[in-house]
């Protein structure tokens, strides 16, 4: 999970770290090594880089080897820049659990067509790169090694055409991004796993700290997998695990505070609050006039005037929106100095903002459009994660929950479950997520699609199940209007 | 040992013009073809919440209507090069594709090399994909043919493929013979009709649970899933996604987890039960030795197991309600395969082999520990027989025959009455069924045999989801019969007080009103 970079140049500039270099140089020497290793142990023609010359006498140069162990390093640098530059890595959980073998073997075999296909584009760049760029480098080797070619170089395009050559070229592309992406594959494998976690039990009988519990796994930020493999075993606990439910659902001491229910619950409402209002923030600037006033506010008024029509259209004319009297208060400074300084910063972001309209430095310099929502939306399968299990749990409260103490929480879940679904609406109004068709861009719309069924399927659950309560919940007016279209399964 | 219950039991119908139309409190009702809409009637009061389906084989669409909207007709055809589309293929499906395009195109086109070639490599890939097992094409008619899977009688010729409700509302879908699914609701007059390229030979329907609209079907180019505009003014709002993977089709089943996150799709010429998340639009599969291709599959109510049957007579229960990995139980039936099934509360499993007089079994999958009388049971777990399917004849104007071979089951939401439609006999039979706690049936009674008007045989069934509590514990069994009438048939165990009767039903009307205005309000705004 790479950090937020704002512009094209962040971007670039995000590249020189000192973690890229080094698995730049390491992907290289991998590469040249794998081919080297191969070359050698595989004997033949091309086993060694110098050898005895037949005809004259010295060292001469096998130019083939050489061609093929400067591949390798070819290899390494191309698919470094392919895999770790260019290209967002993330981990993909497995749709039901599977073995890993059973996992492995998917991967690998979805895996090999396709880099089949890939590697013969590295083949073409590197024998056009060894036509024109070839002798060069030949010459300098052979100058630095006082050593003779004794057959005619490579660098022409008939013995470039040395099928055997390509195929050996090719096979040596495959070979190396083959080791690379199972590595990855068994990485992914690996930690996609689901891992039980342990609640806290603070009675006085268990005080040792075996390990490390579910409430401190969901609140790690910092690492995205621990957080990831948290809800993962929140949803499992609400949709399959009995045993562990009942711990969620007993209170921490006898007559004290649920903690660990307080503390889910407060994780799950705020990871998804925090999602939407970041979405939020990102579609606002968009369409100003229409978020000012959020829909919900104005239904009771509309439908009042509306009662009196018998169609059912929708309304073109402009409705009399109550105006929003949210305009801040402007506060006006009299001191000359800050004046000046205002005057400065506008002139600055005028200046900037004249800039950024020239096109080439708008490429660069400029936001990408987009960019934030997609950085958000990589975040989404915890937040999956979370609207399913916490609406699971809140359903299976009303059966299992012996104290009651879910209760108080559930208009906060639906609320913000219901706020989640209306900004994911809007963004699909706004279509920010569209155009290109990259593996990311797929990702992301696998994402969002997800996110939308999921939030859906979230208040589903919890409208079926408590719809005859709904009345008994506490909820606001409006929030009761909301589920209307839930009620009447309409959505 | 509870004793196995015979089609003897059953009281034979009376009378050849009427057909049976409501079970209230143990007495059937009749009613001609007139009334039958008729608002006095005693059953029509516990109807009113359901959409009132119109199905006539005039309103099918032919060859060439359907065909008078074909998307072809509006856009020019464009003759590319098979190499240009070949390339195509490849940049935007992926060299696995382009393979199989290459395979199956003419030699000719493609030259001969590269055609030979392509159908070598199309069939390891085919090797690696589904082993050793190959089967290419299906029956037409037949054993093992789509016909005699899918849970319809006659599915070839009848009227009405499928009907499927809704689990959350009074929403019904219905496949019909020219490939388009109509979706009727009670509150919405606009019929949706949904109709697609890929859709042909329509073997099962399946709304999704936890989801408005979404709508699975079950084609024979792959799975095709729904999100249906109801109530658009334009049935092209409406639009499917299609699911395919290669050597999967025709898919014959189509099963949601009744969580509503993933689907599972059967195809017997596959081994595989794919593992659908539809959002993302990929599969898992699930392969076990043993069988051949999957008929169909379904899912208990609280979707901890999943059922799955192949063409031989091995048939699996999954257990799906763990975190690790599912594993499957191996159960075989001594002739035939496993021609129905169905779960009811509590883990209960009931299925039936495709013999000709078999009998259907109950299978209790539910642990117990306390279980006083397993001693007493030879085994651990067996399969239990419970209804004798042998064929019986009842004597009306001339002989009818009730029983033989099963063709689809169905048991209402709570257990209490299963429906079963035979293969060749006109009626369906009605049984009343009670669970015990440890997920067995302990009680098992005749309720009433269901029978058309004169001519007609049902073609296939589905309960009405939703268990009504408030009007005296209403189930309702939804019949298609094969002159297109769609029946609806309520089954009321205890009928509510008159007094009491009329202060719901204003209640409840005054609810729908509500309702109503309230969905005005709603799309006003949008």
């Amino acid at each position: 999970m790479p950090p937020y970079s704002k512009s094209r140049f962040i971007k670039f500039c995000g590249i020189f770290t000192s973690q890229n270099i080094s698995m730049g140089i390491l992907h290289v020497t991998i590469g040249g090594l794998l081919a080297g290793l191969h070359l050698s142990i595989k004997g033949g023609k091309y086993r060694f880089l110098m050898s005895e010359c037949s005809v004259i006498y010295g060292t001469c140069l096998m130019e083939e080897h050489y061609f093929l162990l400067l591949s390798g390093f070819w290899s390494g640098l191309y698919f470094f820049l392919k895999t770790s530059i260019f290209h967002i890595k993330y981990l993909k959980f497995p749709i039901i659990s599977s073995s890993k073998f059973f996992r492995f073997k998917a991967g690998i075999s979805s895996l090999l067509p396709s880099l089949m296909a890939q590697c013969i584009w590295p083949t073409l760049y590197y024998l056009i790169g060894y036509y024109f760029l070839g002798p060069y480098c030949c010459s300098t080797i052979l100058f630095l090694t006082s050593a003779q070619l004794e057959s005619e170089p490579l660098s022409n395009i008939p013995s470039l055409l040395n099928l055997s050559l390509i195929f050996q070229l090719w096979l040596y592309q495959l070979i190396f991004i083959l080791a690379i992406d199972s590595m990855y594959l068994m990485f992914e494998i690996y930690l996609t796993e689901w891992v039980p976690f342990e609640f806290k039990q603070s009675s006085i009988f268990s005080t040792d700290e075996s390990g490390v519990t579910l409430t401190e796994v969901l609140s790690i930020d910092k690492v995205p997998i621990m957080q990831h493999l948290g809800y993962l075993d929140l949803v499992t606990i609400a949709q399959k695990d009995n045993a562990r439910r009942s711990v969620l659902f007993t209170l921490s001491q006898p007559g004290g505070h649920p903690y660990n229910w307080n503390c889910i619950v407060e994780k799950c409402t705020s990871l998804i609050k925090k999602f939407s209002d970041d979405l939020n923030a990102c579609i606002k600037p968009q369409e100003p006039k229409l978020s000012l006033c959020a829909p919900s506010s104005t239904i009771t008024d509309i439908s009042v005037f509306q009662k009196q029509y018998i169609y059912r259209m929708r309304n073109l004319i402009k409705e009399e929106i109550p105006i929003c009297t949210e305009q801040s208060d402007m506060k006006k400074d009299v001191d000359s100095e800050l004046h000046i300084q205002k005057f400065i910063k506008t002139k600055w972001s005028n200046f900037l903002t004249y800039l950024l309209s020239k096109p080439l430095i708008a490429y660069i310099f400029g936001e990408i459009e987009g960019g934030k929502v997609c950085h958000i939306l990589y975040n989404g399968q915890t937040v999956i994660w979370a609207a399913d299990a916490i609406s699971s749990l809140a359903v299976l409260s009303l059966t299992e929950d012996s104290y009651g103490i879910a209760q108080k929480d559930l208009s906060l879940i639906i609320n913000t479950l219901l706020t989640l679904k209306q900004i994911l609406d809007k963004l699909q109004r706004t279509n920010l997520t569209t155009k290109k068709q990259n593996e990311d861009d797929k990702f992301i719309k696998q994402i969002f699609h997800s996110l939308r069924a999921a939030a859906k399927r979230s208040l589903y659950r919890i409208v079926t199940n408590f719809e005859i309560y709904i009345g008994d919940l506490q909820l606001e007016t409006t929030t009761i209007e909301q589920l209307h279209s839930f009620l009447a399964y309409r959505e | 040992m509870m004793k196995i219950f015979s089609l003897h039991e059953f009281d034979t119908p009376s009378d050849d013009n009427l057909a049976t139309v409501a079970l209230i409190e143990d007495v059937l009702h009749y009613c001609n073809y007139e009334n039958l809409t008729d608002e006095l009637q005693p059953f029509s009061k516990y109807l009113r919440e359901y959409p009132e389906v119109v199905i006539t084989s005039d309103i099918l669409a032919t060859r060439e209507t359907s065909h008078a909207f074909c998307a072809g007709d509006l856009f020019l055809p464009v003759h590319d090069s098979i190499f240009k589309k070949l390339a195509s293929i490849c940049r935007e499906r992926g060299l696995v594709e382009a393979i199989c395009v290459a395979a199956s195109s003419e030699p000719r086109e493609v030259t001969p090399v590269l055609h030979w070639i392509a159908t070598r490599l199309k069939w390891i890939l085919d090797l690696v994909d589904r082993g050793i097992y190959q089967r290419e094409t299906l029956p037409t008619f037949g054993s093992g043919s789509i016909a005699d899977i899918a849970h319809t009688r006659d599915w070839e010729t009848s009227l009405i493929r499928c009907i499927s409700w809704h689990p959350h509302c009074a929403r019904l879908a219905i496949a019909t013979r020219d490939d388009r699914i109509r979706i009727f609701s009670h509150e919405i007059p606009i019929i949706s009709i949904l109709k697609h390229s890929a859709q042909k030979s329509v073997c099962c329907i399946s709304w999704r649970p936890l989801a408005g609209k979404q709508l699975a079907v079950a084609c024979h180019a792959g799975v095709l899933i729904w999100t249906i505009e109801l109530g658009a003014a334009s049935n092209f709002l409406s639009h499917a996604v299609l699911l395919k993977q290669r050597n999967h089709t025709p898919v014959t089943s189509v099963v949601w987890h009744p969580q509503g996150d993933l689907l599972v799709s059967c195809s017997p010429t596959d081994t595989r039960m794919l593992i659908w998340d539809t959002s993302k639009k990929e599969s898992v599969p699930l392969r076990r030795v043993g069988g051949d291709g999957l008929c169909f599959a379904c899912w208990s109510p609280c979707g901890s197991r999943l059922f799955s049957a192949t063409c031989r007579n091995i048939f699996r229960v999954w257990n799906t309600g763990v975190a690790t990995l599912w594993h499957a139980d191996k159960w075989t039936v001594p002739i035939g395969r496993v021609a129905v099934a169905c779960f009811g509360p509590n883990l209960t499993l009931l299925f039936a082999t495709d013999e000709d007089s078999g009998k259907i079994f109950f299978l209790p999958l539910q642990e117990n520990i306390f279980d006083v009388k397993k001693l007493s049971l030879d085994d651990v777990k067996m399969a239990v027989p419970l209804i004798d399917l042998t064929k019986v004849y009842f004597l009306d104007d001339d002989y009818v025959t009730v029983g033989g071979r099963v063709t689809a089951l169905k048991w209402d939401p709570t257990g209490r009455y299963l429906a079963i439609l035979f293969q060749d006999s006109p009626y369906i039979a009605l049984v009343k069924t009670k669970l015990g706690t440890l997920s067995r049936v302990i009680d098992i009674k005749p309720g009433c045999l269901i029978k058309g008007f004169s001519g007609e045989v049902p073609n296939c069934i589905d309960f009405y989801q939703k268990c009504q509590k408030e009007l005296g514990n209403l189930v309702c069994l939804t019949i298609a019969w094969s002159s297109g009438r769609i029946q609806h048939f309520p089954i009321i165990e205890k009928e509510t007080v008159p007094a009491m009767n009329t202060s719901t039903s204003l209640i409840s009307h005054s609810l729908s009103l509500r309702h109503d205005t309230y969905n005005f309000d709603l799309t006003a705004i949008y």
